[in-house]
């Protein structure tokens, strides 16, 4: 047991470790080059996509705030409203949501981009139309509520998903960011 | 003669050793994404994907391995095949992507394909790993499509999407479903075992997943854990 | 306002978010070494130690090497190598500075190696960086988080164990017998976790 380990029983093991894990690294850094563009291109795709579902009207979007606040103009260049990305945490796992805000303050549409950590047929029916349409024309000033958790009869009230409230509330709070993101920049003075 | 004995390399992972419900290996993504038929699809083509190139590798490389960083060096290799996977299915796939999660990477822990590097590739030619590792994963596959298939249909009322049955049972879909249709189905292939008169697993570790692995070589358990938990 | 998120974190690794009933990691170690109470704890208590080491290694390195180099492609080689190292470091040091520990749980060491759970704690916390809005999700977020995992496992895996000794004298239908009545068993232990589900905001309500 008390061997003394040879100069050679320490290095064979050892070089030749390391030449797998730099042969690895290599094939990776590869894959990576080939398929980077690819996978930014599908993001771009994916937000572009969702930006158009949630203003409808905008036929191009510049950036405002990288990844988060974006203006839609339509084909004369005038501004029709903002798509805003936010993310929250839903009951499985992350929830994306992209929320479009009209210039006059009312939401104009809700697209939930990615709720792949919620449960199918539960959570995961929050990007269904019914749901997300719920949204639309509500105004930016006060907050949104879930109907199970306010009753009282409030105008700015969405009906939670059967059995999702979670994952309703998750998407609810998403939207409820975005009207603060749009708040907070458009009492900046982009007038 | 030689065809033979490679089609049976092949054959032994769908039926009689299917890694799943038999050597009841892999429980962890057999469970978390059998949520939909789909979903069962896309990760037993992944991991059939990296069983294949990590048997075939491996198996190449089993003379120069040095046997002391042999798992070190199986998990690299493994790990390198999930990474380059994970980078396909991301820019070709960007679906199956989003929908397995957490559970793409996580293919790099799945104890199968440690566990055929382990008794299979290490030791075999590169022609039989490949055939193992097609086998095993074909057998994977089917087991977590038949997971798959169940759950949809009960939970979801359908099958690859399509609408079938006019009634859900959501509960078949969320996490206490997948155990209960996990243990049926083992219950089901131990009875068919039985009726085939072949041997089911009745070890002291009765009940344990590593029992597959343990009671095939019992002599070497006590070094080789590594290679039997998920 | 941090004591608070911290302590919103922990319990919702612990009962919500419960790796092993909730988002199905480390059911190998869970199906395999639940059968009796002691080598339950045992396994439970390496994995949270080998949990919170992780991931006290991994995210710093995540964080502040291989996202400012573009290198996160490296991420899963990269972990689950540290994983590997670091439970053979702490086998050597355990059982060369502190035997009696060693004794009682170096025989679960290997084992945590390739247990999924460990694995997917360091990878799921990195995800929460960017998820989580209501505040900042610092390094000591991350640390909790994978201690509260590692808890939520003990949790799951002594209750499972106190079942599974019911089960031994249960009179059970042969053909369910071993595995398939385990796996039926564990649905139960699960049901009874979806109830917790939005437990943590009810209770500590955050933003």
């Amino acid at each position: 047991m008390k061997k003394k380990l040879s100069a050679k029983a320490i290095l064979i093991p050892t070089v030749s470790l390391f030449l797998i894990c730099l042969f690895v690294t290599a094939l990776l850094a590869l894959t990576n080059n080939v398929t980077a563009d690819k996978i930014t291109e599908n993001e771009e795709n994916n937000k572009q996509a969702s930006m158009r579902t949630v203003l409808p009207d905008a036929a191009e979007f510049e950036e405002i705030e990288a990844e988060v606040l974006y203006l839609g103009k339509d084909k004369d260049g005038n501004p029709v409203g903002y798509a805003i990305s936010t993310a929250t945490q839903g009951y499985g796992g992350q929830v994306k949501v992209m929320t479009g805000i009209g210039t006059d303050g009312k939401i104009v549409g809700v697209d939930v981009f990615y709720n792949d950590d919620e449960t199918p047929g539960l959570g995961k029916n929050t990007s269904n139309e019914a749901f997300r349409d719920q949204y639309k024309g509500l105004t930016v000033d006060t907050a949104i509520v879930v109907s199970k958790d306010n009753t009282a009869g409030n105008a700015q009230e969405v009906d939670a998903v059967t059995s999702a409230t979670i994952s309703s509330r998750a998407v609810t709070k998403a939207v409820n960011e975005a009207c603060e993101k749009y708040r907070e920049y458009t009492a900046k003075g982009a007038k | 003669m030689m065809a033979k004995g490679y089609l049976k390399e092949f054959t032994k992972g769908i039926v009689k050793e299917n890694p799943v419900l038999c050597l009841v290996l892999g429980t962890c993504p057999t469970l978390a994404v059998t949520t939909s038929a789909s979903n069962a699809i896309g990760m037993g083509v992944a991991a059939t994907a990296v069983l294949v190139c990590s048997n075939a590798v491996i198996s190449a490389l089993r003379r120069f391995i040095p046997d002391k960083v042999r798992i070190p060096a199986y998990i690299t290799i493994i790990a390198g095949f999930v990474t380059i996977v994970q980078m396909l299915v991301k820019a070709f796939a960007p679906a199956i992507n989003d929908s397995l999660g957490i559970f793409l990477p996580l293919i790099v822990v799945n104890c199968i394909i440690l566990g055929r590097a382990e008794m299979f590739a290490g030791k075999n030619p590169v022609i039989p790993s490949i055939l193992d590792g097609l086998g095993m994963g074909v057998g994977f596959t089917a087991a977590l499509l038949c997971m798959g298939i169940i759950r949809e249909l009960l939970g979801s009322g359908s099958v690859f999407g399509a609408q079938i049955l006019p009634f859900q049972i959501l509960i078949f879909i969320l996490p206490p479903g997948g155990f209960f249709v996990f243990g049926m189905l083992i219950m089901l292939a131990n009875k068919l075992n039985t009726r085939a008169g072949r041997k089911v697993k009745t070890t002291p570790c009765d009940g344990c997943p590593m029992a597959a692995n343990c009671s095939q070589k019992a002599e070497k358990c006590g070094e080789k854990e590594e290679a039997e938990s998920c | 306002m941090l004591i608070k998120s911290l302590i919103a974190v922990f319990l919702a690794a612990i009962l919500t978010e419960n790796y092993v009933l909730c988002k199905f990691l480390g059911i190998c170690p869970f199906l395999g070494v639940s059968k009796k109470l002691n080598t339950a704890f045992g396994m439970s208590v390496a994995v949270t130690f080998v949990m919170v080491l992780a991931t006290a290694v991994t995210f710093p390195i995540y964080t502040y090497i291989l996202v400012p180099s573009g290198m996160e492609y490296l991420q899963t080689v990269l972990f689950i190598l540290i994983i590997a190292g670091l439970v053979q470091l702490v086998e050597i040091i355990l059982k060369k500075y502190i035997p009696s520990l060693y004794q009682s749980l170096g025989i679960y060491l290997p084992l945590i190696t390739t247990n999924c759970a460990v694995l997917g704690v360091t990878m799921l916390v990195l995800q929460k960086v960017d998820s989580t809005t209501m505040y900042d999700y610092t390094y000591i977020h991350a640390l909790v988080n994978a201690f509260g995992a590692g808890i939520g496992f003990m949790v799951a895996m002594v209750m499972f164990a106190g079942v599974r000794g019911r089960l031994e004298s249960a009179d059970i239908p042969k053909s369910l017998k071993g595995l398939p009545i385990t796996l039926v068993s564990a649905a139960l232990v699960s049901l009874s976790f979806l109830g917790f589900a939005g437990v943590v905001d009810k209770l500590i309500p955050l933003g």
